[in-house]
């Protein structure tokens, strides 16, 4: 049979639209790949759909899903959906394909065996892990005013699950956390609720200086992050595989311009 | 509150000799108590814990560190803070260990506090002493991110309670494995003054536990456990004494972790051993695995060592080497099996033990499969069979499975040249260690 390859846009909402789309065109379902981006290389026998990006139709898909799989799927479709790999989309729609087939005993996101199913569920994995890292490596610096701010330059776009966590921990702190690889910002105004800012350009930051006492504050832990090795028990192979080099950019513990 | 203030020193150099002499603790995890911010103040805790950085040893700092003040009236011969020492002395204020941890917080610099001390003029001071100070930082600074203080032996059992309720853990040294070793090295310190406050905790969490499930807003005491940490190769304990005392513990006393700390040579005294190898890194790694195996795998101490095998093997993992000695239990058919016979497997663990129960529900497992769920198949595949079929054609036998393990060369978490020197250091002060054999004495007949 032909197959159909549907192409949308690279986000949440773009492929839910699909995935509403391939439902409600009755599309057989076997025959559909969801891609995301450019067509890339075209196949010969293969029918081209663009879908064009459909907020309401694509909270009736997160609705649906909601209900039919729980939160616990939900997370993990989400968190797939925020990693670059090309395969995602794809992945998701096999995923609530099944979901929704009828077939699956117990929870969704158990059922390993199914392809589709194994990758969401690798994904999420990978991007929780990423997350889960910022939330360890991040480092604010407080400027002029008493305002935080972070930089990170994460593989996914993790900023908004990253948010929620330091919103709760700061609630009485002015806070922002820039995304350097895709310009967003998230920003946290004390005792108000987080938002996002896309296409935020990086002046913003650089246009901030830092507050006087940051620089001893530093210098404070840095020292005391020296003061904590035990020399016999050195061990920098160790200390490099629990933690990346690619963090260090933006680790105050690790910046020689002390 | 009057005690001696170094004046004239400045934060930071008391931030380097508080940090210095409190390194030594290994304990630095945040983890055990799940709680979101109730929009006041600053802070919330997450129940696995978050690291922030790795020192240059490798070890996770997830805490600030410190100790109150490193003056003490004690002389423990291992301890670089003894009295008989001739070392730089600090104390900080209430108020100077309030500010550093917030602002080093708010920076995600640290995950919250750890508070420990020497004992300044006598333990209850010292314990009123780190009470103040956490009870500024949760009230004053409206701290709610994780706090972790040391009960000192011997304090005024009303003040360890009092403090029990502002913080998430406590913990108190068990500092060596048996009474014995303890006389020897820590003169001042007595096991039944390090067991009785251990026990007031663990009456404490229990009683409050029954609290909450009758009124869920009780304040709560303690709520990430307690643990504890031993010195190890100070004294001649062996590894099945060691584990045996750390199963005690977690049987009898319910507590959360036991840590365990090599040895590391700071004083000269003839009544430390000399361990030419450093500290005895992979003797504390093994401890560490077995430990893992105690509260995670349902594994018993004397499953794992016997008076006949008092010592870990060097080369295999407790788990690997669990198996290979009872290869009667296996091969393990994986649609099958039972979870706790899965557990069992080398190479797999617990999430993995987990995902392959949930996810042959829908469907019989295969190796490809199984390799996705997160088990090291190059492990595994001498214990287990799939729908029947092992993964190769291997044989059901000790040493040659034991060879085949060992030539992929399993990873221990040591610098590659440190490796060889280490293993020789440790089959040292393996010999050190069986010369004095010894029975088992659980903790209970100490009492
Ligand atoms: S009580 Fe012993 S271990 Fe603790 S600081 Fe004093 S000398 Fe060191």
């Amino acid at each position: 049979m032909e197959e159909i390859i549907v192409i949308c846009e690279d986000s949440e909402d773009g492929i839910f639209t699909a995935v509403y789309e391939v439902y409600a065109r009755k599309y057989p379902l076997e025959t559909v790949r969801i891609q995301t981006g450019e067509e890339g290389n075209l196949r010969l026998f293969a029918r081209y759909e663009k879908i064009a990006t459909d907020r309401e139709k694509a909270e009736k898909v997160r609705r649906t899903l909601w209900k039919r799989f729980g939160e616990g799927a939900c997370e993990d479709i989400s968190y797939a959906l925020s990693t670059q790999d090309e395969e995602k989309g794809q992945a998701v729609f096999e995923t609530i394909r099944e979901g929704l087939s009828g077939k699956i005993k117990g929870h969704l996101m158990d059922a390993l065996g199914y392809c589709g199913i194994r990758k969401v569920f690798e994904l999420s994995r990978s991007a929780h892990h990423e997350k889960h890292r910022w939330e360890e490596f991040l480092r604010f610096q407080e400027m002029d005013g008493g305002i935080l701010a972070a930089r990170i330059n994460p593989k996914c776009l993790i900023l908004p699950f990253l948010m929620p966590h330091f919103s709760d921990r700061f609630p009485l702190e002015n806070f922002l956390i820039y995304d350097t690889v895709r310009n967003l910002a998230g920003i946290h105004p004390a005792k108000k609720e987080w938002f996002l800012v896309r296409e935020c350009p990086e002046d913003i930051l650089n246009s901030m200086i830092l507050s006087e006492k940051e620089a001893e504050l530093r210098e404070m832990f840095a020292y005391f992050c020296e003061k904590a090795a035990i020399e016999s028990r050195k061990n920098r192979d160790l200390q490099r595989q629990m933690m990346p080099l690619r963090f260090r950019d933006f680790m105050t513990e690790f910046q020689k311009n002390l | 509150m009057d005690y001696y203030v170094t004046q004239e020193m400045s934060l930071m150099e008391k931030l380097g000799i508080l940090g210095d002499a409190a390194k030594y603790d290994v304990a630095c995890t945040s983890s055990g108590v799940d709680r979101k911010g109730d929009g006041t103040g600053i802070g919330n805790a997450v129940k696995a814990g978050i690291c922030h950085s790795f020192s240059a040893d490798g070890r996770c700092m997830s805490l600030l560190k410190i100790l109150f003040t490193n003056e003490c009236i004690y002389d423990c011969k291992y301890c670089i803070n003894r009295r008989s020492n001739d070392v730089p002395r600090a104390s900080f204020t209430p108020e100077e260990v309030c500010r550093l941890t917030i602002e080093f917080y708010r920076r995600n610099y640290i995950e919250g506090l750890f508070l420990s001390s020497g004992i300044l003029y006598n333990p209850t001071f010292t314990m009123e002493l780190i009470y103040q100070t956490v009870y500024k930082l949760r009230t004053e600074y409206r701290f709610q991110g994780y706090i972790h203080i040391k009960a000192i032996p011997g304090a005024d059992p009303e003040v360890v309670q009092k403090a029990g309720f502002l913080v998430d853990r406590m913990s108190i040294n068990l500092e060596l494995p048996t009474a014995e070793g303890l006389r020897n090295l820590a003169p001042n310190k007595h096991r039944k003054s390090i067991l009785t406050p251990m026990r007031q905790i663990q009456t404490g969490i229990t009683r409050n536990k029954e609290e909450l499930t009758v009124y869920k807003k009780a304040p709560s005491f303690v709520p990430a456990g307690q643990s504890t940490q031993m010195i190890i190769g100070a004294t001649p304990e062996n590894d099945y004494q060691i584990l045996s005392v750390a199963q005690d513990l977690y049987d009898k006393f319910d507590l959360k972790r036991v840590f365990y700390s090599a040895f590391v040579h700071v004083n000269e005294d003839k009544a430390l051993p000399v361990l030419p190898g450093g500290p005895p890194l992979l003797r504390e790694h093994r401890l560490y695995q077995a430990d893992w195996l105690l509260r995670y795998y349902k594994f018993r101490a004397d499953e794992l060592l016997s008076l006949e095998k008092p010592n870990f093997n060097v080369l295999l993992d407790p788990k690997a080497d669990w198996a290979l000695r009872h290869l009667e239990q296996f091969p393990v058919e994986i649609n099958r099996a039972d979870y706790e016979t899965i557990l069992r497997v080398p190479g797999i663990g617990v999430k993995s033990a987990g995902r392959i129960i949930r996810a042959r529900r829908n469907g019989n497992l295969g190796f490809e499969d199984l390799k996705k769920l997160g088990v090291v198949l190059k492990r595994a595949l001498y214990f287990i069979t799939c729908s029947g079929r092992m993964m190769y054609k291997t044989k059901l036998e000790e040493d040659y499975i034991t060879r085949n393990l060992l030539d992929k060369r399993q990873k221990l978490p040591f610098s590659s040249d440190g490796i060889t020197y280490r293993q020789l250091s440790l089959f040292d002060d393996m010999n050190f260690v069986q010369d004095a054999g010894e029975g088992i004495k659980p903790i209970s007949a100490l009492q």
